[in-house]
């Protein structure tokens, strides 16, 4: 076949293999369903039995500094607490409403799948990686906080006390550690020793979840926490009281972070295409109106000065007309007076 | 081209509407340059005739 | 100008002004070499307070005089307000100098601002719109600026080629104040587990955009107020002649830019059908803000302007001003975080108030500098009625 028509086949089953490719691509009904093999971590509140050892792995893995008390510390959780910049990841311990066994719930970075920060980032600090981890690169934070602002979990922690190089601090889950193969799962799931934490791909955490759900009515309130909210977090959780009564929001729905700002940032460009033309046409009309008003006030001027002048010529021509008369009657007055002077002399004259 | 998030979709949709701004503006003023280019050489000759 | 010379470098203001700048210096070596810790009260929950509340937030408003009176004038085509914009111009342009300026105190790393502008734009967040229109908009003002500073200079040529560019910059300046004004309102959006339902709207971004416009307007008779004592020999007869009237159609713009500023308020509060919450203590605190600092001006500018009474819309022009700041403390530091005990709430320190005095006195010195020495108040006599 000529080049011609190959090479125009070939670019129509280009673009049809480009168009063709997922659902999750539309931009007006835009749906991203995430990275498919995106791995998460499922946490059973009712396996927890607050010994912190997680705590101490994730330390250990992070190398971050020596606590105040030492991991085996229990008395810690007699207050709640929350990540901070040298901890990503703390436990607390909730009294449930109707009595009974105290529940235990770890505190860390959700890995949302659209995340609040990531989306907040002005420099693109936060990345939400195809292994599922959402991970922060101190080499170009500003240090401006937004992301501490926008996250709905309150986990991004900073270090304030640091005057040149702050960073934003965070759990990893072991993204660098498991990517250069140090370790198989994120270092507090190794720790666990009642597996009330468990490594895996979402998606096969999701059906498991769900499983024990139906394994054991009564055992879990009937809901995934972290399957929605938020459009969905990589960090799934269990428990057998209801989530608020373990210091978790029940009411942040399941809007997530881009989501929510997608209708001021769609609004911005219309301002620099509108505007412009908007403003232009005002300045064009008020220029127009005020170039009107001038020449408006210039014909009543140059009206005024003709009616002015008009005037003042009718009146000059009557004084001329008056001043032709009198002259007139003047000359008429000279001559009668100099023809009654002659009348006058000649009869002298023959009177003699 | 293939994006998994929304995040991921937004970036490269806002990338190229920063830069189309950035066109937009430019090309407003230039029109407008194009437009009242007339108006331009009017004033212009109205200035001269005055001094 | 040498009775000038002659006067007294320690009157008051002077000397309180030296305190405070020594107070700024000692406070700046602090926060570089102590950190953000030691001079402010933010923590893990509180990311943000006064620096951004007030600093950013409020300077950036309260900056709004610039682009609304060179709009009236060049755009609008109103005339009779052109001694206004030359102080308009410089008050905005230091608002927004002085802006990130104390974005240089707030921040982690004030060296690597740049970075989201030229390294790696994260275009996705609004924070983003705002750094980058900011940056845009400081230069298009401090052009705008140039001019006065370009007439001092005796610079005649390049005065010339920037004057001829004022147009266009008006109108870029109206694009970029819009998009700004908004986006720092639309910070907030993604944020609606945090901010009290009352304040939290999908509309936010239009709300701060309207009330920039009222609150720029009330500047400019608020700051011309101010400025009339201390700067009175510095003023033309045409700045004074059109001082009123400057007076009576800003009062009566901001009249009824705050009554749709009002009409917004209203029909966020029916959008997401929070009516509920009007009765509660935030919701009285809410009508506080709502009827003594919006509807409460609107009406007395209304009638400040109609019956031509300076006095009142002068008074006025400060509480729209109270207003709007108001406004800013409430959405950033006020009903953030509302559901928080109030042993984890946040207020500032002296510290963070230190540095935010030091930064407006540093402002008011600049201003008075300028003002007592550039063709501000007065038009130049070599460039007189040149525009």
């Amino acid at each position: 076949m000529r080049r011609r028509k190959f090479l125009a086949l070939m670019g129509v089953a280009g673009a049809g293999l480009a168009l063709g490719k997922t659902p999750a691509q539309a931009a007006g009904n835009a749906h991203f369903e995430g990275y498919p093999d995106g791995k998460a971590v499922l946490f059973d509140a009712t396996r927890c039995i607050g010994c912190r050892k997680c705590e101490a792995a994730c330390n250990q893995v992070n190398k971050l500094p020596a606590p105040a008390k030492p991991f085996d510390d229990l008395t810690v959780l007699d207050a709640e607490r929350r990540t901070s910049a040298k901890a990503y990841t703390v436990v607390n311990r909730y009294q449930p409403a109707g009595g009974g066994a105290p529940v235990f719930r770890k505190i860390q970075c959700n890995h949302c799948l659209e995340p609040a920060c990531a989306s907040a980032c002005f420099v693109r600090a936060f990345k939400k990686n195809p292994d599922g981890s959402v991970t922060y690169d101190a080499s170009v934070c500003v240090g401006c906080r937004y992301c501490m602002v926008a996250c709905p979990f309150n986990i991004p922690a900073y270090e304030y006390d640091e005057p040149l190089t702050p960073r934003v601090m965070k759990c990893t889950m072991c993204h660098p550690q498991i990517s250069s193969g140090e370790l198989a799962m994120p270092g507090c799931v190794g720790a666990c020793p009642k597996e009330a934490l468990v490594y895996g791909r979402r998606s096969d955490l999701l059906k498991i979840a769900h499983a024990r759900i139906e394994a054991f009515p009564g055992r879990y309130v009937d809901h995934v926490y972290g399957e929605r909210e938020m459009g969905g977090t990589s960090w799934l959780h269990l428990s057998g009281v209801p989530f608020s009564q373990i210091g978790m929001r029940e009411d942040l729905g399941v809007t997530s972070a881009p989501e929510l700002t997608s209708g001021a940032l769609a609004v911005v460009p219309m301002v620099a295409a509108v505007w412009p033309a908007l403003l232009g046409g005002i300045w064009a009309i008020s220029k127009r109106n005020a170039k009107t008003a001038d020449e408006e006030k210039k014909e009543a001027v140059k009206a005024a000065v003709a009616a002015n002048q008009a005037d003042n010529d009718a009146e000059l021509a009557k004084a001329k007309e008056q001043a032709e008369k009198d002259k007139k009657d003047s000359i008429e007055r000279e001559v009668k007076k100099a023809l009654e002077e002659a009348a006058a002399a000649a009869k002298e004259e023959e009177g003699a | 081209m293939e994006f998994y998030t929304y995040h991921d979709f937004m970036l490269h949709a806002k990338n190229a509407v920063y830069i189309l701004m950035g066109l937009i503006v430019l090309g407003f003023v230039g029109l407008w340059r194009f437009v009242t280019a007339r108006d331009a050489d009017h004033e212009a000759e109205h200035h001269e005739e005055h001094h | 100008m040498t009775s000038e010379a002659k006067k007294s470098l320690f009157t008051p203001f002077n000397v309180f002004a030296g305190v405070v700048l020594l107070v700024g210096a000692y406070l700046t070596v602090m926060r570089f070499t102590g950190g953000l810790a030691a001079v402010t009260n933010l923590d893990d929950n509180n990311p943000w307070g006064i620096w951004i509340g007030f600093d950013l937030l409020c300077g950036v408003a309260l900056a709004a005089g610039g682009f609304t009176t060179s709009a009236a004038v060049y755009i609008f085509g109103m005339k009779k307000y052109h001694s206004a914009v030359r102080p308009a111009i410089l008050t905005a342009f230091l608002g927004y100098a002085l802006v990130v300026f104390a974005l240089h105190y707030d921040v982690g790393r004030p060296w690597r601002l740049p970075y989201p502008i030229f390294l790696q734009p994260g275009t996705t967040s609004l924070l983003y719109e705002v750094g980058l229109c900011v940056f845009l908009y400081l230069t298009v003002l401090f052009i705008e600026y140039s001019v006065a500073a370009l007439e001092w200079l005796g610079l005649k040529k390049l005065r010339g080629l920037v004057h001829k560019l004022t147009l266009l910059l008006t109108v870029f300046g109206v694009v970029l104040s819009t998009l700004h004004q908004s986006s720092l309102g639309a910070l907030y959006l993604i944020a609606p587990s945090k901010l009290h339902p009352l304040w939290y709207s999908t509309y936010l971004p239009i709300q701060f955009f309207v009330s920039a416009i009222a609150v720029g307007l009330s500047m400019v008779i608020f700051e011309g107020t101010l400025s009339h004592k201390p700067f009175h020999h510095k003023m033309d007869a045409t700045y004074l002649a059109e001082h009123d009237g400057v007076i009576l159609g800003f009062a009566r713009g901001a009249s009824i830019v705050l009554a749709s500023y009002l009409a917004i308020k209203l029909i966020a509060l029916g959008a997401d059908n929070n009516w509920k919450y009007l009765i509660s203590g935030w919701g009285a605190w809410y009508l506080v803000e709502v009827l003594g600092f919006v509807a409460l001006p609107c009406l007395l500018y209304a009638i400040g302007s109609r019956e031509r009474n300076i006095r009142l819309i002068k008074w006025t022009s400060g509480l729209t001003v109270f207003g709007v700041v108001l406004n800013r403390f409430n959405v950033s530091l006020v009903a953030f975080n509302w559901q928080l005990p109030s042993a984890q709430r946040y207020f500032p320190s002296w510290g963070e108030i230190g540095v935010s005095v030091f930064v407006v006195v540093v402002g008011i010195l600049v201003f008075r500098f300028i003002v007592t020495r550039m063709p501000i108040f007065h038009e130049h006599p070599d460039y007189k009625d040149a525009h």
